[in-house]
């Protein structure tokens, strides 16, 4: 926990240095089979295209037992109908549907990794409009380690792009 | 019916023209809860806002929505009415200058009594704190609010988080 506040804090810390390219993330999260309860997903976007970005995300559980599991995600997005991402050719685009790759895996309450893909079908705003709203993430999980595939959701999700 | 329909359209339509605020909007949240109330499951909010007094900040919004458990099959949906108002207004917030438009941190109280859908029995009621509630006009985002429930039919008391809400104007 102590860690998880010292990482957040660093993150913060260092954010205006890649200013204004990154965005701190807040959504929901949830999985097949999942334990029950409410699971959020904290996260951060860095874009390193007009329209790749890169993503790394804390999911952790909410209620009963806040931060009692714990997981992460890395991976990248791309974007499918324009560019998300400032840049000297192309305007930004308003709408638009990410895909996107990585790794992802829990390591508090429960341990396993794997990669996934996900499709995000609908989200609109972007380093432009410096609030980005995500609907309906859906996505695919490998885990590894007990060779199974779960399905994930991810219903909302709101990005702050950060000035 | 169809009168009825075309007045109601009418007035939405005329509301834009006497508008010194906004008068009617939507809401969408997100809850969880550790509460005899509710199963631990996560729960959706949707509902109606309307602000009684749109020309003032501090007026006072009713709320009028149903809450959705993740898991319909188990848990029926239930009716909330709710009030809430402003506490204060804080311009100069400290994520100001992380957000383009302009902002501006309201945290809000709301107290709701919750019904069934099915039978005319007080399911509970809950009062949400909002903390970290921003305005942008038309919109209000709300991240991380704490509830605190009461079941009437238990006589005992819960707590849960909104993880968020957003509250969209639009007349």
């Amino acid at each position: 926990m102590r860690k998880t506040v010292l990482v957040v804090a660093i993150l913060l810390l260092i954010t205006p240095l890649f200013a204004s390219k990154f965005a701190l993330s807040i959504g929901t999260y949830d999985a097949l089979k999942s334990e029950e309860g409410l699971d959020a997903q904290l996260g951060a976007f860095y874009g390193i295209g007009p329209r790749w970005e890169l993503e790394g995300s804390l999911i952790t559980k909410i209620t009963p037992k806040p931060f009692t599991t714990m997981g992460a995600k890395l991976g990248v997005n791309y974007s499918l109908l324009g560019p998300v991402y400032k840049n000297e050719k192309e305007v930004s685009t308003y709408a638009t549907m990410y895909v996107g790759a990585g790794v992802m895996g829990n390591f508090v309450g429960s341990y396993d990794v794997g990669p996934y893909i996900q499709i995000t079908p609908l989200s609109v705003g972007g380093e432009e409009f410096r609030l980005r709203e995500r609907t309906l993430t859906g996505g695919l999980y490998y885990n590894v380690i007990k060779n199974s595939l779960t399905f994930y959701w991810s219903l909302f999700s709101l990005d702050f792009f950060i000035k | 019916m169809k009168k009825v329909l075309i007045v109601l359209i009418f007035l939405f339509i005329s509301l834009s023209l006497f508008a010194t605020g906004w008068v009617l909007g939507y809401q969408v949240g997100l809850d969880g809860y550790v509460s005899s109330s509710y199963n631990l499951d996560e729960i959706f909010q949707v509902g109606l806002n309307l602000n009684l007094v749109p020309s003032k900040l501090y007026s006072p919004i009713i709320k009028v929505g149903t809450l959705i458990p993740k898991n319909i099959n188990k848990e029926a949906p239930l009716v909330n009415f709710g009030l809430s108002s402003g506490v204060f207004v804080w311009h100069n917030h400290l994520l100001k200058n992380a957000f383009r438009r302009q902002s501006a941190q309201m945290p809000r109280i709301e107290a709701s009594l919750i019904l069934s859908f099915t039978e005319p029995v007080l399911h509970s009621a809950s009062l949400l704190f909002k903390p970290f509630n921003y305005t942008f006009g038309d919109k209000e985002v709300a991240v991380g609010s704490a509830y605190l429930v009461y079941n009437f039919e238990a006589n005992d008391f819960g707590w849960g988080i909104r993880v968020f809400e957003i509250n969209h104007w639009l007349f």
